[in-house]
């Protein structure tokens, strides 16, 4: 022990100087920085959360708005849809509308086309009749009564007519 | 490219510094050069004293105490620097200490989960004390400035100390006479110069001289000495004691001496010249068994502590004295008592072991090659110093693990 240096006044000094060193230290060193490591750890969790949070709500907004789009982009497709439903139905109505105008207009042209005609046919026929009677007066020289003559042009008229 | 004129420059001052360094240092003193070789420092296990105290009690102040306050003192200030304005973000030497922080936090969670925390306190303590005081005995003057103390402050010194200290107390004279005795082949450093109290330039361990060449005696004229006195005859009435007294006080070489290491006579030119004992003012902290012993014994009652209070008196206690379950468990629980005074012991040894080779290291190079032999040695003292502050932390933190680990808990698998 003694060629070693081992001795006991010297040994309590190193150990009661480390003793102090040690009380020392764990007031001005440990207690602050282990407070310090201890709350920027805490800080970083809270912003890391907080990050999380911020993250999360804009996925939310981000999926709402996505939503929303799709809901307008159905209503636009649907109000182009109707859009051309109510042109496809106009035109239809247009079309029907115009072709029985146009039927119309054609079974009144004929109508009075045939009036016409008739007016036509029956003049025709006064002229004819009188026309008739004059030559047939002419060619038999009153033979018959002019009564008589013009039932009898009637009645062949009639039958030629209906023939 | 090589041939630029500034790398032969420089090529060449490294290439004369070696020369002078090896010329200079003890290869070039076989040669008859050797003109940088400082005297080879006695290398004493034991811590010097550098101040004496006698009253109200008797302490000696060792220069490894000195080294263990300045160590302190440094760790605090760092720490006060570090912790005085602490900021969120961090920088400077608060970003070192809690890198450390951080690194210890980390290694505790690893070893023993968060309950390990708690020997952390105790355990950077350790790391950071042992750290310094192993990097601050590394420094230029540690062990190298000193005083020199004289051949009668030696004699008087040693006379309070040792087994001649018992004869101290009834009798000042005999316990000189004692010292004179026994350490008559003591070697004290010669100096060239007359003025010793400046660091002296001397030639080694060949420059020294035994206690009795100094005093003028052989050892068998202090046992008559000692008879005469034994037998009544006053101090001052005996001749040769009072010469011997004068050439002590003296300090001076007074006659030829063969030297130990080769059976040669001492050249007559050292006759006269003036000798002393070299005492560094500082010496490495863990450097002195006294410091390596206090601090394994304060890890161990941390240790023990720990144990006591996480697993009350019963289970830790348990673990040492152990009747109940047969003669086995009970050597068992001797060994395992004596395992704490081995852990002890071996963690004083490994330290101061370490740190005392690394020191007689770089002593033995700035005397084989002075001003670049030390260089390289410098950086692995550096490495080591960091590695042994580790190695005695680390180990704390896990002996504190298994201590506070429920000894039942290794029976049940």
């Amino acid at each position: 022990m003694e060629a070693l240096g081992i001795n006991l006044s010297v040994l309590l000094t190193q150990l009661i100087s480390f003793t102090v060193l040690f009380l020392i230290l764990r007031k001005l060193l440990f207690g602050p920085i282990s407070s310090m490591l201890q709350t920027r750890s805490e800080k970083i969790k809270e912003s890391l959360e907080a990050a999380e949070k911020v993250k999360n709500e804009a996925d939310e907004s981000a999926e709402k708005l996505e939503k929303e789009i799709n809901i307008a982009r159905q209503e636009g497709q649907k109000l182009v849809q109707d859009a051309r439903d109510a042109a496809e139905n106009f035109r239809q109505q247009e079309m029907e509308k115009a072709e029985q105008e146009s039927q119309e207009i054609i079974s009144k042209a004929n109508k009075a086309i045939e009036k016409e005609r008739d007016l036509a046919i029956q003049s025709v026929r006064k002229e004819f009749s009188s026309l008739v009677i004059s030559a047939a007066t002419k060619v038999v020289d009153k033979s018959i009564d002019e009564k008589d003559h013009k039932d009898l042009i009637d009645k062949t008229l009639k039958e030629e007519i209906n023939k | 490219m090589f041939l630029k004129p500034k790398i032969i420059l420089i090529l060449l001052a490294l290439l004369s510094v070696f020369v002078i360094s090896t010329l200079g240092g003890a290869l070039g003193d076989s040669f008859g050069f050797g003109f940088l070789g400082g005297p080879m420092p006695f290398i004493s296990i034991a811590a010097e004293t550098v101040v004496h105290i006698s009253t109200p009690f008797s302490y000696d102040l060792k220069n490894s105490t000195i080294m263990l306050w300045i160590a302190m003192l440094v760790i605090i200030i760092l720490s006060w620097l570090a912790t005085r304005n602490m900021k969120e973000i961090p920088s400077g030497l608060q970003n070192v200490f809690e890198l450390i922080f951080q690194f210890w936090i980390d290694t505790a969670d690893e070893a023993g989960g968060k309950s390990a925390r708690r020997f952390l306190p105790v355990v950077i303590t350790i790391f950071l004390g042992v750290l310094i005081f192993n990097w601050l005995g590394i420094l230029p003057g540690v062990g190298s400035i000193g005083k020199v103390e004289t051949v009668e402050e030696w004699v008087h010194h040693h006379s309070h100390s040792g087994h001649c200290g018992d004869d101290y107390k009834s009798d000042q004279i005999l316990a000189e006479l004692c010292v004179l005795e026994e350490d008559y082949n003591h070697g004290f450093v010669v100096f060239d110069t007359n003025v010793i109290n400046i660091m002296p330039i001397g030639r080694g361990e060949t420059t020294r001289a035994p206690l009795s060449a100094i005093g003028g005696y052989v050892p068998e004229d202090i046992s008559n000495i000692k008879k005469k006195i034994k037998s009544g005859t006053s101090p001052s009435d005996i001749p040769e004691l009072v010469q011997i007294q004068k050439n002590i006080h003296d300090g001076k070489v007074v006659n030829l001496y063969t030297k130990e290491s080769d059976g040669t006579i001492s050249p007559e030119s050292y006759l006269g010249k003036s000798t002393g004992e070299l005492i560094p003012y500082f010496r490495g902290a863990s450097t002195d068994v006294n410091t390596t012993l206090a601090i394994a014994i304060f890890s161990m009652l941390a240790i023990q502590f720990w144990g006591f209070s996480s697993l009350g008196f019963k289970g830790y206690g348990g673990k040492f004295i152990n009747f109940s379950h047969g003669p086995i468990n009970a050597f068992v629980g001797i060994l395992e008592l004596f395992g704490e005074f081995a852990k002890t012991i071996s963690f004083t040894f490994r330290l101061f072991g370490n740190m005392f080779a690394g020191e007689i290291v770089l002593i033995s190079m700035g005397f084989l090659l002075p001003l670049i032999g030390m260089m390289p040695f410098m950086g692995l003292e550096i490495f080591v110093g960091m590695i042994q502050a580790l190695i005695f932390s680390m180990l704390t933190l896990v002996f504190g693990v298994m201590a506070v680990t429920s000894h039942s808990e290794h029976d049940d698998h």
